[in-house]
């Protein structure tokens, strides 16, 4: 039994099956990722002010991606015309760079993006008070008595471009954001975090809540406020604190040039960038990560589509081949879309 | 097309040497004829599943507290503490009240209607060899069953499965401490995955696969409707998925989508960021929602469309109508959602668009009912077993759509909202409508599939049985519900007992609880003959002489009993409309076949086909 235009189009309607199953298939993916979109749109109009993050991300990082899978996207067209042209080792070529590009893409997100969020933590205060005393202390750091303007600049990038909500915003729910170097436990010991995990980067990635302060009599916690607002006076290196965080002993360096240390007692909430800090982080994550799934699908087509027995399939039935690149390639330039939507609503507005 | 003719040869070759094992033939088959079968069994099965779960409640919600005779001790055996005693307890209640409406829709009619009989016949109907990808048909099975294993694994997990509702409302369905919750939310995505690739496979076959001659005016309104519920199920099922995915983030990663700020459970704040919307997840759930009460009716209506033309031996009234008919219904059905939501505090503004969408959409359903009682005008009506659910079809249909009008304008829904009537007006559509569609299907197509018919006396005493039950089940509803009681209360109501001096519901709103519960068990009763007769027939049933039994017009008759792999025989060239019943230029004939010869017919009857 042979199912009839599998390969040749059918003539009224000038499609072969599966490009009718691709468009499909696509269309109902919109209507997935047109969900989360709408579900973005609306937490966002409905967020309070100072709860939406507008400058969080790095849009370099961002933008480099962007041209990642743009570039991909041309690849996977040259992998599909080089079938068309007979030439199967080009065609074998354009498809490893394309995966190449994929694996790229990945790599960004899996060894930097996500793990520098969740590496990242901020804290907000019990009471304005409290939230003055270690901004000020923050201030100091930079040689500043007064934490007013830095703090109405950084607060402001973060969460405010417009410079509208600084004053609808308490200062103790303006968070502090940076990493946690170390604490100090009730007998007054100090611990650092690179020893309690031992594993770089990851170490405490989203370890630490709220709660785990209790748990680990936490009676002072040693933050180092990020860099790119609270400025160490001694002008210590921006990557010396991640590298006294990864690795146990570097710490020795001393962390007083560059972190201050935040009681327990002033700690109204203490949560890293994971997807549970805000709705903003909880649709970062699961719209980039939703994405990212479709990357790894593309990727696993992709090199199936590299085994030996496509080889033969193509000795066999080039046109069927290559019809079949060809879908993978509609697919593809469809995850490219999708992330040429991400990358503005996420990194850019 | 000489690069498709070696290939058939070779594969004809092939088929000879290599028997198919059992396990390639009944199991893992990408046969479509083999998966619906599955389909329909798997649906079948749960639709008497959920049956039971709602026989246990509707005992609860007549004689709350009291020991369920037998299956109280089975349940306590399986589920413990839950059934304490052989009781239900407010909790199991609430899982079987969940997964009642979840088995239902997604695990029964779903797989039954839309999969099972649009997989056993569409690719017949258009006379295409099979589906346009049988092996991801194959896999939408695979990914269906292992849904409703997750499903059905969730009763028996600590704390049992879902328990929100089949709507599964947040924050509700979010702070239920068990874990039911995510098997369902887990399950979900796996029928949806699995709908998702039916719905790409129906369409593609229906826009490729038709044989020559097979133009889209000459479909069967069966297929219009397939083809129209897999565009439902492809745009409208995604957004449901998206928000299961977040509904997933809610429980196991503690984000909150939505859930608000300042969240208290059992009086205490929870530890969530908040700034999430429950309103968020009742939208997205109710886009699919509403256009998934006509994927649940369409097939339905496709069925008794067929079985109307072939009992009434007259074509289709309206033919033409009814295809104009079903698109705009599919496409209003994307923009009525709201009117489920009218007491979310969403907006007056809002309630008034979704209110006037609702009675536009009336409209194209009004038209196709009116099509099919316009087709029934003096027609010589022949009652079997099949036309006879067809027929009783259109009544409850009817009952159960002009019912939904109140519901439909939002100050009548004010009053009407949560309660009984609502049950009763979409098991009005759903129980005696889309299921008696389903039951037609059944004895209608059944000797195409198996080569026998079913017991036509047994049949008809089902047909009646459940048509006289159905309606004292719910009909009362009707008026519990205009009475003020609310749906989802374990108790049926009697904590809010009218007392002396106290308002409250009527005692006869109360004891009517338990007349339903008499007549629900007569409702079970009257499956039994059915249940009997399907199986018995396999074997035992009269066989049929030809292979177009109810003389026919449609494709799905012109092929071999039952169908092999491939499905028809020779080349096939369709030359006439769906449904040439009792054409006048034919008098030699009351039917005329779709592949039929364009020239005028000679014989009567066709001979039986052999496959060659």
């Amino acid at each position: 039994m042979d199912i009839p235009y599998t390969t040749k189009d059918r003539p009224d309607t000038g499609l072969y099956n599966g490009k009718v199953g691709i468009w499909l298939f696509l269309a109902s993916e919109v209507m997935l990722f047109g969900a989360l979109f709408s579900a973005y749109v609306l937490l966002r109009v409905g967020s309070e002010p100072g709860t939406w993050s507008l400058g969080l991300m790095n849009k370099w990082v961002g933008a480099f991606n962007t041209l990642v899978l743009i570039a991909s996207s041309v690849t996977i067209v040259l992998a599909w015309v080089s079938l068309k042209l007979k030439d199967f080792a080009k065609y074998r070529y354009w498809q490893w760079v394309t995966i190449v590009f994929a694996l790229m893409f990945l790599g960004v997100k899996w060894s930097y993006e996500w793990p520098a969020k969740l590496t990242h933590y901020d804290i907000t205060f019990v009471s304005n008070e409290a939230a003055a005393r270690v901004f000020t202390d923050a201030a100091k750091m930079t040689g500043e008595t007064s934490y007013t303007n830095r703090l109405h600049t950084a607060w402001g990038n973060r969460y405010d471009p417009n410079k509208q909500d600084y004053a609808k915003v308490e200062l103790k729910d303006k968070p502090l954001d940076g990493h946690i170097v170390g604490y100090i436990d009730e007998a007054g010991h100090e611990h650092h975090i690179g020893a309690a995990f031992d594993i770089p980067f990851w170490s405490h990635a989203f370890a630490w809540r709220t709660t785990t302060l209790a748990k680990k009599k936490v009676k002072s916690l040693i933050f180092a406020p990020a860099h790119d607002s609270w400025p160490a006076k001694h002008g210590a290196a921006a990557g010396a604190v991640r590298v006294a965080e990864a690795k146990p002993g570097a710490h020795a360096t001393g962390h007083a040039a560059h972190s201050i240390t935040v009681p327990r007692a002033d700690i109204q909430r203490l949560s890293s960038f994971e997807p549970k800090h805000s709705t903003f982080f909880a649709t970062y994550y699961t719209l980039t990560g939703l994405h990212a799934l479709h990357v790894l699908g593309g990727i696993i087509v992709m090199l199936y589509h590299l085994l030996p027995c496509n080889h033969r399939l193509w000795l066999r039935d080039p046109d069927r081949f290559a019809n079949r690149i060809e879908i993978t390639g509609l697919f593809w330039h469809f995850v490219d879309l999708v992330w040429i939507f991400l990358f503005p609503i996420l990194y850019l507005l | 097309m000489e690069h498709t003719k070696t290939h058939v040869s070779h594969d004809a070759g092939h088929g000879e040497h290599h028997e198919q094992s059992f396990l390639t033939k009944y199991i893992f088959s990408s046969d479509h004829k083999v998966i619906g079968i599955q389909y329909a069994m798997c649906g079948l099965l749960f639709l008497l599943f959920g049956f039971t779960l709602i026989m246990a409640m509707r005992w609860q919600i007549a004689k709350p507290g009291v020991p369920i005779p037998i299956l109280g001790d089975i349940l306590q055996a399986l589920l413990g503490n839950v059934a304490k005693d052989g009781t239900m307890t407010p909790a199991l209640y609430n899982t079987f009240g969940a997964m009642h409406g979840t088995i239902m829709v997604f695990m029964g009619i779903v797989p039954l209607a839309f999969a099972g009989f649009g997989n056993y016949v569409v690719p017949l109907q258009i006379g295409a060899p099979d589906m346009a990808f049988p092996r991801l048909n194959m896999a939408s099975f695979w990914v269906f069953f292992l849904g409703c294993v997750v499903m059905f694994a969730s009763f028996f997990i600590p704390g049992g499965a879902a328990q929100a509702g089949w709507t599964s409302y947040s924050p509700l369905a979010s702070v239920i401490p068990t874990d039911g919750q995510v098997y369902w939310l887990v399950g979900m995505v796996l029928l949806i995955t699995s709908s998702l690739l039916g719905a790409v496979n129906f369409i593609a076959t229906i826009i490729q696969l038709r044989a020559p001659g097979m133009t889209w005016m000459r479909l069967p309104f069966f297929v219009w409707a397939q083809f129209i519920t897999a565009f439902l199920l492809l745009l409208a099922f995604p957004p449901l998925e998206a928000a299961g995915v977040m509904q997933l983030m809610d429980k196991l990663a503690g984000t909150s989508f939505f859930l608000p700020t300042g969240l208290f459970v059992a009086g205490q704040p929870i530890d969530i960021s908040g700034g999430g919307s429950p309103l968020l997840w009742q939208h997205l759930f109710w886009f699919l929602g509403h256009p998934e009460v006509y994927v649940l009716i369409l097939p339905a209506i496709g069925i008794v469309t067929e079985i109307v033309a072939n009992c009434t031996r007259r074509p289709i009234w309206g033919y033409k109508v009814m295809v104009g008919g079903i698109f705009v219904l599919g496409f209003l059905s994307f923009i009525v959602w709201a009117h489920h939501m009218y007491l979310t505090g969403m907006g007056t503004k809002v309630a008034t668009f979704f209110q006037t969408t609702t009675m536009i959409i009336s409209i194209p359903s009004v038209i196709l009912l009116t099509c099919l009682f316009m087709s029934l005008w003096r027609g010589s009506i022949r009652f079997t077993a099949a036309s006879l659910f067809a027929l009783a079809f259109l009544p409850m249909f009817g009952i159960g759509g002009l019912t939904g009008l109140p519901l439909g304008f939002n100050f009548t829904d004010i009053h009407l909202h949560d309660t009984y009537y609502v049950i009763a007006h979409f098991h009005y559509v759903i129980a005696p409508g889309t299921i008696f569609g389903l039951f037609a299907g059944v004895y209608y197509w059944y000797p195409k599939a198996t080569g026998r018919k079913m017991n036509e006396f047994w049949g008809k005493v089902h047909f009646w049985c459940s048509l006289v039950f159905m309606n004292l089940v719910f009909f009362p509803m009707f008026k519990q519900g205009m009475d003020g009681l609310s749906r989802r209360m374990s108790d049926g109501g009697a904590t809010y007992a009218g007392q002396d001096g106290v308002l409250g519901l009527a005692p006869q709103t109360i004891s009517t609880n338990l007349d339903i519960a008499y007549a629900a068990w007569g409702l079970a009763l009257a499956q039994i003959p059915f249940i009997v007769n399907f199986f018995w027939s396999i074997r035992n049933g009269e066989k049929v002489t030809s292979d177009n039994p109810w003389h026919s017009t449609t494709l799905e008759w012109q092929t071999p009993t039952p169908p092999p792999h491939g499905n028809f025989v020779g080349e096939l060239q369709v030359n006439h409309g769906p449904y040439e019943y009792s054409h006048p230029d034919h008098p030699e004939s009351d039917y005329l076949p779709q592949n039929a010869p364009a020239t005028p017919l000679t014989t009567g009857a066709k001979k039986t086909t052999q496959p060659v």
